[in-house]
C-alpha cells in the first residue's frame, strides 16, 4: 500500500528529499481536495443529471487533453425487441405519494410499447398502499387494457395461461379475446426472500432423490410458480352488479365504501370497470417472469433489495428521479434496450 | 511467459495524489469485477481471442495491485461463468488452460503471496472443471488459507443461481433427513451455504465493456451494493477508471450502508420468527427450543464446512498423485534419450506431453506446436 512519498515515481535525488517528508502534514491538504472534488461533482450532476454522464464529459475533455482516439462504438439501431417486462426500482426516498400520476404515465408508455408485465418496487411500501389507486388511474389512462394486480404468496402451478387470460377476459364486462392483459406486480424486499424460503421448505418435502440432482432450472420452475383462487368469490359479485359504476369510478371515497362492500359493485359503463379489475387481483393470479429491464431511480445504479433471482439478465438503467423520465428519455432507454447484442455467455 | 500475481509498480504524481484524496472518505471493503471485453479487445487489434485473454488477466494484475494501494481488502472477480462453456471448444480449453498455468505460478509463488498475505478463495462449481484444475484451485486454497490480510475471490464455473440452487439443495437435503427443521430456514442460513460464506457483501461491483447487466454473477449478494458500469473494455481498464468507481462509491457510501443496515434488521426479523416457531421444550437437547435451533444450525454449517475441506483435501492429494505420474513419465522419457530420440516437453492445458521425435527435421514444427498450445 501507498504510504510515503517514496512509492511515487521521481528522480532519486527527488526520491531521497521526499524519503524525509511527513504525510501527516499533507492530510489537510488531502481532505480539503477531497470536499472541493465532491463539490464540483454534485454541482456538475445537477446540471448533468447523473454520475455518468459527468464521467462521460470528464472523458471527452480527458480525450481531448490527450488527444487519445478510441474506437468508435457500434451502435445497433433498433434491431431487437422492446422490453416485455420492465421493473421500476424506486431507492429509498425517491418515492412520494404525489409523483403517481408520473408513475402512471410511465407505465402507460410501457404498455403501449409493449410490455406485458410490469414490476415496481419500493421497499419503503408507499407503492403498495396506493395499488387501488394506482389500478384506478391505470384503467382511466389506457381503457382498453386489462390489469391485473399480482399477488404473493404462491402456491400452485397453473400450466396454462391462456385459459388462464381467457377466462380472466370472460370475467369483465365488454372485454373482449382481443384485450391485451397486463400484469402489475408491486413487490418489496421481503417478497423474494420469503418467497424463497418457502419454496425451499416445499422442495424438502420432495423425495430425497430429487433434491440430489436438482438444478437452477428444477428451482426456477419451482419460483415461478402462478396461483388461481377464488374464482367462485367472483361469481358471487357479478350476480350483484348495477348500473352505478361511472359514479364509483370518479368518487375514489366511494369506491372504499363499496369495495368493503362487494356485494354492491356495479357494472360499468366503461369497457373494463375498476371494480371488477380489483376483484379479479383478489383472485390472486400471479405470473413469475425475470424483468428483462430494470429503471433504477435513485441517485446511484443499485437493485436496491429487489429479489435477485429475476435479475440474471436483466438490464439496468438509472435515472435519478421520476420527473426526469420524459417521452425522449424513454425512447432513449428502448432504442438502447433493442440495440443490446445478448450473448448468453457465449 | 510467467508473469506474476503480485505486480509491484510506482505511481505517476497524479495518481498518487488522487489515492491519497480518495483514502480520505470510505473505502470499499469488497469489490466485485466483471471482466468483460477481452474478446472484442483482441478483435479491436485484430488478434487472437486468446491473447484477449492474456491482456485480460494482466489488467487483473493491475487491478489488485491498484486495490492493495486504495486499501480495498477483498476483490471478487468472474473470470469464467458457467455459460461460458456454451463457447468453442478451442476457446473454452484455451481459457482452462491459461487458468492452469496461472495456477500453477501461484503454487510456484506461494512465499511471496504469504509475505503480502493474500488469501485465494475458489468460488463455483468445481465439479465442471477438468480434474487436474479442479486439483490446482484445491491446492490453491489450502496453500493460502492462512494469509489475512488481502482476499481474492475467483468465480471460476460459477453463476449466482448455480450457487443459491446448491445453497437450497444442501438446506432442503438437511429438511429431509431431519438435521433441520422447515422453520431453521432464514435468508442468514442460506448465505451460510454460499460460496462466499467466508466473505462480506461486495460494496461496490465494476462491470467493463459497456454491458449494464450483472450477467447471473453475486445476485444475492449484490443486492445493496453499488453498481458501476464502464464503458472501458476490460484490458483497457485503467487506475482512474477504478478511482472513478471508488469516488462514485464514496459520494453515495451513506446510502449504501443505511440500505444494509435496512436489510439487516428485516433479517434479524426473520431469525426471530424462527426462534418463535421453536417448540418450548426439545427433548433431545433438554433445552429451549431457541438453543436447540442454534445447536442445529450450528452443526448444519460445521458439517457442511466439513465436507467442503474434505473435497479440498482429497483434490489436493490427487494432485499430488498426478504430479507423482508426470514425473514418472518424465523420467521414462530421458530413458529413452539413450536411443538418440530427441525428447520435447512442453505443457498441454492440463497435460504435460512428452514427444520423442526421431527426425530432427520434425524438431522445430513439434517445438512450435506445443509452444503454441501451451500459451
Amino acid at each position: 500500500m501507498l504510504t510515503s512519498l517514496s512509492d511515487v515515481k521521481a528522480h532519486k535525488t527527488v526520491q531521497r528529499l521526499l524519503a524525509y517528508f511527513r504525510m501527516d502534514l499533507l492530510l489537510p491538504v488531502f481532505q480539503l481536495l477531497y470536499f472541493v472534488a465532491h463539490f464540483l461533482v454534485s454541482v456538475l450532476q445537477a446540471v448533468y443529471g447523473t454520475y455518468m454522464d459527468v464521467l462521460q464529459i470528464t472523458h471527452f475533455l480527458y480525450q481531448k487533453l490527450t488527444h487519445t482516439v478510441h474506437a468508435q462504438e457500434q451502435y445497433n439501431e433498433g434491431k431487437g425487441k422492446l422490453p416485455e417486462h420492465p421493473a421500476v426500482v424506486f431507492l429509498p426516498g425517491h418515492y412520494l405519494a404525489a409523483q403517481l400520476p408520473q408513475l402512471v404515465s410511465l407505465m402507460t408508455a410501457f404498455v403501449k410499447a409493449g410490455a406485458k408485465q410490469i414490476t415496481l418496487y419500493d421497499p419503503a411500501g408507499k407503492i403498495e398502499e396506493q395499488q387501488d389507486e394506482l389500478l384506478l388511474c391505470l384503467t382511466r389512462s389506457l381503457p382498453g387494457s386489462l390489469f391485473l394486480l399480482l399477488q404473493h404468496p404462491l402456491e400452485q402451478i397453473n400450466e396454462e395461461p391462456q385459459k388462464e387470460q381467457a377466462h380472466a377476459r370472460s370475467l369483465v364486462k365488454g372485454a373482449t379475446a382481443q384485450t391485451p392483459v397486463v400484469y402489475v406486480s408491486i413487490v418489496n424486499c421481503d417478497s423474494g426472500v420469503r418467497h424463497l424460503l418457502n419454496c425451499v421448505r416445499k422442495l424438502a418435502r420432495q423425495p430425497h432423490s430429487s433434491l440430489t440432482n436438482l438444478s437452477p432450472h428444477d428451482l426456477d420452475s419451482v419460483l415461478a410458480v402462478r396461483q388461481v383462487s377464488n374464482i367462485e368469490c367472483h361469481d358471487e359479485m357479478s350476480n350483484y352488479c348495477s348500473e352505478e359504476t361511472s359514479r364509483l369510478v370518479s368518487n375514489p371515497s366511494c369506491n372504499e365504501r363499496y369495495l368493503k362492500n362487494p356485494r354492491r359493485c356495479a357494472q360499468s359503463a366503461v369497457s373494463c370497470s375498476f371494480v371488477e379489475q380489483k376483484s379479479l387481483s383478489c383472485m390472486h393470479l400471479v405470473r413469475q417472469q425475470d424483468p428483462d429491464m430494470m429503471i433504477v431511480i435513485g441517485d446511484y445504479m443499485s437493485s436496491g433489495g429487489f429479489p435477485p433471482w429475476g435479475l440474471r439478465l436483466t438490464e439496468f438503467a438509472q435515472t435519478s428521479s421520476l420527473g426526469r423520465i420524459d417521452s425522449a428519455e424513454l425512447q432513449n432507454l428502448f432504442r438502447s434496450y433493442a440495440g443490446i447484442e445478448k450473448r448468453f455467455g457465449r | 511467459m510467467m508473469s506474476s500475481w503480485l505486480v509491484t509498480e510506482k505511481r505517476s504524481w497524479p495518481e498518487w495524489l488522487a489515492l491519497q484524496v480518495l483514502k480520505v472518505g470510505p473505502i470499499p471493503k469488497h469489490l466485485a469485477l466483471i471482466m468483460d471485453g477481452n474478446r472484442r479487445y483482441a478483435k479491436l487489434h485484430e488478434q487472437e481471442t486468446f491473447h484477449g485473454h492474456i491482456a485480460g488477466f494482466k489488467t487483473l494484475t493491475y487491478v489488485l495491485a491498484w486495490c492493495r494501494d486504495l486499501g480495498i481488502t477483498e476483490v471478487t472477480s468472474y473470470a469464467l461463468s458457467i455459460e461460458n462453456f456454451k463457447r468453442s471448444k478451442e476457446e473454452v480449453e484455451g481459457l482452462l488452460s491459461l487458468a492452469s498455468n496461472k495456477f500453477e505460478e501461484v503454487l510456484n509463488e506461494g512465499e511471496n503471496l504469504a509475505k503480502h498475505g493474500v488469501c485465494i478463495r475458489i468460488i463455483g462449481n468445481l465439479d465442471l472443471l477438468p480434474t487436474y484444475l479442479r486439483a490446482q484451485t484445491a491446492e490453491v486454497v489450502l496453500m493460502t488459507r492462512n494469509n489475512t490480510k488481502c482476499f481474492l475471490n475467483l468465480a471460476l464455473a460459477y453463476t449466482s443461481r448455480d450457487e443459491i440452487t446448491a445453497a437450497v439443495r444442501e438446506c432442503a437435503i438437511a429438511i429431509s433427513e431431519g438435521r433441520l427443521q422447515e422453520t431453521d430456514i432464514t435468508p442468514r442460513l442460506l448465505e451460510q451455504c454460499l460460496y462466499t460464506a467466508q466473505s462480506c457483501h461486495p460494496d461496490l461491483v465494476i462491470r467493463t465493456s459497456g454491458e449494464t447487466r450483472l450477467s447471473d454473477f453475486l445476485l444475492w449478494q449484490s443486492q445493496f451494493s453499488c453498481l458501476f458500469f464502464t464503458k472501458v473494455l476490460w484490458p483497457e481498464l485503467s487506475i482512474w477508471h477504478v478511482l472513478g468507481a471508488v469516488f462514485h462509491y464514496q459520494r453515495h457510501h451513506h446510502t449504501v450502508v443505511a440500505a444494509r443496515k435496512q436489510a439487516k434488521l428485516l433479517y434479524d426479523r426473520y431469525e426471530l420468527e424462527a426462534d418463535q416457531a421453536c417448540s418450548p421444550d426439545d427433548p433431545e437437547c433438554g433445552c429451549d427450543g431457541t438453543k436447540a435451533r442454534k445447536i442445529r444450525v450450528e452443526r448444519f454449517i460445521a458439517d457442511l464446512v466439513e465436507r467442503r475441506e474434505k473435497t479440498y483435501h482429497a483434490l489436493s492429494t490427487q494432485l499430488k498423485e498426478i504430479k507423482k505420474q508426470q514425473q514418472e513419465s518424465c523420467e521414462q522419457e530421458q530413458k529413452s534419450e539413450a536411443s538418440g530420440r530427441v525428447r520435447v516437453i512442453g505443457e498441454c492445458g492440463e497435460r504435460v506431453v512428452s514427444v520423442s521425435v526421431a527426425d530432427p527435421s520434425l524438431l522445430k514444427r513439434v517445438q512450435q506446436r506445443m509452444l503454441l498450445e501451451a500459451n
